[in-house]
């Protein structure tokens, strides 16, 4: 077991290597380094300094070396837009984006998990079919554009919350977050609901397919067969199961959110690390988009990394299997 | 008290497929008495596994019994419906599946599973469920079954699991045990701990047994009576001897001559020809007709089930002459 | 359960032979709402294809164009233009009593000569002005619309009409005109100087702005269209070559194995452990827009996809008896793979590709809308939508409705296909 965990990590480790190798190959090799660190309005002279600053004279080997050895002590250069430390920027607006993942994510789950278990134990009902109709076009509908649709109608034709923006913020328990208060929970719904929609269909999708596959083994059959009444063969012996399932999924579309977020923040003016990245882009803010590329790649390296541990904890045939291997 | 424990008269059990409807169980007349042991035998799709879920009413939503009864100790079960049967399983009738390792939920502890089957139909204290468990494992000869409770199923070896089903089984000490194959899955070893167990426990509870398989040799020194089945229906039943040593149906001695046995060693295997018809839409006629040789014009018409002496049924125009 | 083994031994004999062509089609007519979806996915890519002719209009031709036909509603008519003129006109002396005038045409770019309007002056009672204005009967000025004077005298009133409250100029409706007169303040000059603006005509009706016009007004029916083709082009560009280099990536790992395999896989399972629109848009933040950026990220996200597919079916052919026939006989490793392996990796591999495509217009469209994606000068569907956004909160909503409306419709039909398509094709699955 810490074998295996250890050989995860290590892996994680050689991963974030080379995606920091790919996008310093990225932004120091294909483009110009002195294009992407130095604002477009720099002048020639500023231009030279940057070169010798930079030591792009240096050869290329020394030249990672040195990106890599600031890249460890956090340094990543300084905004053009805001003049800080583009680390700082991004790593300031990751609450606000969690906020947003979390609310979505528990909202999926709410009614992902109950309509998947309905539409799985009873498949033929008009109610059942009416939900699946309805999620393949969940699957399908953009997301931008599902947004789009709801400030539409909530927002525009209805005036019930407002377009965009992150609410009135407080500190509880040492958190600050908007979710301490109303205003914060108005804004929030909106973008969380766009988030979610998508991750509901999908886990109303994942529950179904699982639920009518666990109904016809062998161990809920018996479980009937002990004379266990139906809510405890449904709730304890095919919901655990599922669950089991779930977790590992649950947990990988964790980071599709996080990779959604961007969609759903530039639509909703959320102040996450989302919007800040489009920003970036249009200005061609590049240290922030360089910054935003690495915190991203180890924030999913690590989501992974504990997802595999999470679900080789939980279930116990992989544990096993995993036992036998090592 | 009436000796008969269990009749099925003109059970039909008939699934629902995109193909049309499989009619898994085709009119059969069973009965069992307290205490007995039935081999129900036949080859893979002949309707015996379908037959036993009919009894316990654990049919996938495909399937449906359309016609005919089940008479359990008096009551039958076809139009007692669901809540009548959940009373039932897991009391009077328990079931035991083929494969062990799938028959118990792997992400639950084996005390979860055998509590929960205890407290649906005792009201006792956990505490009280649990030491009934643990007792019930130390019958079937598990070791250390305190600690055993605790383990989840993968931790056990495929015979020892199937000890834990046959200990859940037999927890409220039912009248009626349906074993589908529970022997095939395991080591041949194994298999004869097992059966020798579940003799013992006939002997010292009295609970009626039917053995499903496909596999005439195993039930040979079990069963008390056999009845063969094929393709939805029951061609021959009666005393095992009887029907090991004298079949009249020509499948069932097809079946019989197809046992490798030290007697017919080095001299060629028989084999029936051909496969078994389509269930969903079956020939007219004898169903065994077109593999059987000793078919005429009049296994055209379908053969009734009738009785050649008191303790033997057969459906055939030509039986064999034993 | 017991049944499907039940139904496969006397099922299997009883089926009609037909050919696989034929039974396939047979079986995906079985699904009404597959063949619903197929039909509408056809229909959507002839218009693709047909676009320039079937559009009502060439939305980027901005001589085609009228931007005072903006933001019109679904439903408005496109007419023609009413005709304009201006007439200068000079009375030498208010106060003689046959009044001499003198009528010229203001400006060259009137659609309508001078004559379309004839002018009368005459003294009126109270020492004012008598003004007749009479379209010439069935000319490009007939009927008026709309009469403005301009350049009074300042202190002169009109009889009818509405004075500009900034501007000195005077607004008369065609039934105004009758018993016209201006009375001219006490302090004018006895020359007088003005100027009569006249629209008119009857308008032709051109064309129905079904959907609506956008900002600059253009058909949003016309843009759409144009929108589908350049989405769905850029959707399948990419599907297909990625499809080209995930399979032979695929089949070379399953084929040769060892480091290939390895080093081939472990990329693929790194790639798909990141969302595709995180991928496309880091790929995208770094190279910059453009048709060939979008179209690079696309096969980047997509190649590993195919290539696990390919490398599974691949495997899994590679151990059956014909592979090691077909090696015994000394045939290439080339030909193997093309001429043996592949093809029974192709129904798998046709399944991904058309939900694939679904996957690529949205990404794309995704893409677009961000900023990230095609350029303005190829307004696919999500450029269309991005452009609507600033005007969906200020009442203007079908500017981006619609385009989603045709961008949701393709993706559920393709998606609906592709379903069908890997129920049918899918060996475990089919009965």
């Amino acid at each position: 077991m810490t074998l295996y965990i250890v050989r995860r990590l290590l892996q994680s480790v050689l991963v974030i290597v080379v995606m920091t190798a790919l996008v310093f190959v990225g932004v120091y090799v294909i483009g110009n380094p002195v294009d992407v660190l130095v604002s477009t309005e720099a002048d020639q002279e500023d231009f030279e300094r940057m070169v010798r600053m930079l030591g792009l004279d240096q050869p290329l080997w020394k030249q990672f070396l040195v990106y890599l050895s600031q890249l460890l002590q956090g340094d990543l250069g300084r905004s053009f837009a805001f003049s800080e430390p583009a680390l700082k920027l991004v790593l300031q607006r990751i609450p606000a984006t969690l906020e947003l993942v979390a609310v979505a994510m528990t909202m999926a789950l709410a009614t992902g998990i109950p309509l998947g278990m309905y539409t799985g134990l009873n498949p033929h009902t008009p109610i059942a079919r009416l939900i699946m109709g309805t999620s393949i076009v969940g699957v399908s509908i953009p997301n931008f554009w599902q947004g789009l649709m709801l400030i539409f109608v909530l927002s525009v034709s209805f005036a019930i919350l407002p377009s965009g923006g992150r609410g009135e913020l407080d500190t509880v328990l040492g958190i600050t977050s908007s979710l301490w208060t109303l205003d914060g929970w108005q804004h929030v719904f909106l973008p969380a609901l766009n988030l979610a929609l998508f991750q509901c269909t999908l886990i109303i999708r994942l529950v179904r397919a699982n639920v009518r596959e666990i109904a016809l083994l062998d161990y809920v059959r018996f479980a009937r067969a002990k004379g266990l009444a139906r809510r405890r063969v449904v709730f304890v012996h095919i919901l655990k199961n599922t669950l089991v399932v779930l977790i590992t999924v649950v947990g990988l579309q964790l980071g599709g959110l996080i990779a959604y977020s961007v969609v759903t923040e530039t639509v909703f003016a959320w102040p996450g690390m989302g919007k800040l990245i489009i920003d970036s882009v249009y200005i061609l803010d590049r240290p922030v988009i360089v910054a935003y590329l690495i915190v991203i790649v180890v924030m999913f390296i690590t989501i992974n990394l504990v997802v595999d541990i999470l679900y080789s904890v939980i279930d116990p045939r992989i544990r096993v299997a995993q036992r036998g291997e090592h | 008290m009436s000796d008969e424990l269990l009749r099925i008269e003109g059970l039909h059990t008939h699934f629902a497929t995109a193909a049309g409807v499989v009619r898994a169980v085709d009119g059969i007349d069973l009965s069992l008495r307290r205490g007995e042991i039935l081999g129900l035998v036949g080859e893979s799709g002949s309707g015996k596994t379908v037959t036993g879920f009919s009894i316990l009413g654990l049919l996938d939503e495909s399937g449906r019994i359309e016609a005919g009864r089940i008479v359990f100790d008096g009551q039958d079960l076809v139009a007692g419906g669901e809540a009548l049967m959940r009373r039932l399983r897991g009391t009077r009738i328990a079931m035991i599946f083929q494969d062990p390792m799938m028959t118990l939920n792997p992400v639950l502890r084996i005390d979860t599973q055998m509590i929960e089957a205890i407290q649906a139909h005792a009201r006792v204290s956990r505490r009280v469920a649990r030491e009934r468990a643990r007792d019930a494992l130390g019958v079937v000869g598990i070791p250390a079954p305190d600690e055993r409770l605790r383990a989840y199923p993968h931790q056990f070896s495929g015979g020892m699991r199937q000890r834990v089903v046959i200990a859940i089984a037999l927890l409220h000490a039912p009248d009626l045990i349906i074993a589908d194959e529970p022997t095939t899955a395991l080591d041949v070893t194994i298999q004869a701990q097992i059966l020798h167990e579940m003799q013992r426990l006939r002997r010292e509870r009295g609970m009626a047994l039917i053995w499903i398989t496909h596999d005439l040799s195993v039930v040979a020194g079990l069963a008390d009576r056999i009845a063969v089945m094929y393709a939805g229906k029951i061609v021959e039943q009666g005393d095992v001897d009887q029907v090991l040593d004298a079949p009249r149906h020509p499948y069932t001695y097809g079946l019989i001559g197809s046992i490798p046995s030290q007697a017919s060693s080095g001299r060629q295997l028989a084999q029936i020809p051909g496969m078994m018809p389509s269930l969903i839409d079956p020939p007219a006629g004898c169903r065994y007709r077109e593999r059987c040789e000793r078919a005429t014009e009049q296994c055209l018409v379908e053969p009734l089930a009738r009785a050649l002496d008191a303790r033997k049924v057969v459906a055939c125009h030509h039986p064999r002459t034993p | 359960m017991a049944v499907d083994a039940q139904v496969r031994p006397g099922g299997a004999s009883a089926l009609p032979v037909r050919s696989p062509v034929r039974e396939f089609a047979g079986r995906y007519a079985a699904n009404p709402i597959a063949v619903v979806a197929l039909a509408v996915l056809a229909s959507i890519a002839v218009i693709a294809v047909t676009a320039s002719w079937i559009a009502p209009q060439n939305p980027y031709d901005l001589s085609a164009i009228d931007i005072r036909d903006g933001r019109l509603p679904p439903g408005s008519a496109k007419l023609t233009r009413e005709a304009a003129i201006g007439l200068g006109i000079v009375v030498p002396d208010v106060r003689r009593a046959e009044l001499q005038f003198e009528v010229r045409a203001r400006n060259r770019s009137d659609d309508a000569p001078a004559q379309a309007l004839e002018v009368r002056v005459a003294p009126a009672a109270d020492g004012g002005l008598a003004l007749h204005l009479t379209p010439a009967a069935n000319g490009p000025l007939d009927p008026l619309k709309s009469v403005q004077l301009r350049g009074l005298p300042r202190g002169s009133t009109v009889s009818a009409g509405r004075k500009d409250r900034f501007r000195n100029v005077w607004r008369l409706d065609p039934e105004e005109l009758p018993g016209l007169s201006i009375a001219l303040p006490a302090a004018a000059s006895d020359r007088l100087q003005f100027d009569v603006l006249a629209t008119g005509g009857a308008q032709r009706h051109l064309m129905t702005y079904w959907l609506g016009t956008d900002d600059q007004g253009r058909d949003m029916l016309s843009a759409i269209f144009y929108g589908l083709r350049i989405s769905l082009s850029v959707a399948i560009a990419s599907v297909v070559i990625a499809l080209g280099i995930g399979t032979l990536a695929g089949l070379c790992a399953a084929y040769f194995g060892g480091r290939v395999d390895a080093v081939l896989m472990r990329i693929v399972d790194v790639q798909l452990s990141f969302p595709t629109i995180l991928v496309a848009l880091i790929l995208l933040a770094i190279l910059g827009k453009g048709v060939f950026n979008v179209m690079l990220a696309l096969v980047i996200v997509q190649w590993a996809l195919y290539a696990r597919t390919a490398r599974g079916v691949a495997l899994a052919e590679r151990q059956k008896e014909y592979v090691e026939a077909a090696s015994c006989l000394g045939l290439g490793a080339g030909r193997i793979i093309l001429a043996h392996i592949l093809p029974n990796c192709t129904p798998s591999l046709i399944v991904i590709a058309t939900l694939e495509v679904a996957h690529a217009i949205s990404l794309e469209a995704t893409l677009s809308f961000l900023g990230l994606g095609l350029p303005v000068t190829q307004p696919s569907l999500g450029l269309l939508i991005a452009n609507g956004f600033d005007y969906l909160l200020s009442g203007y909503p079908w500017i981006s409705v619609f385009p989603g409306v045709a961008l949701l419709i393709t993706v559920v039909a393709i998606n609906l296909v592709g379903d069908e398509l890997r129920d049918l094709l899918n060996p475990r699955l089919q009965r």
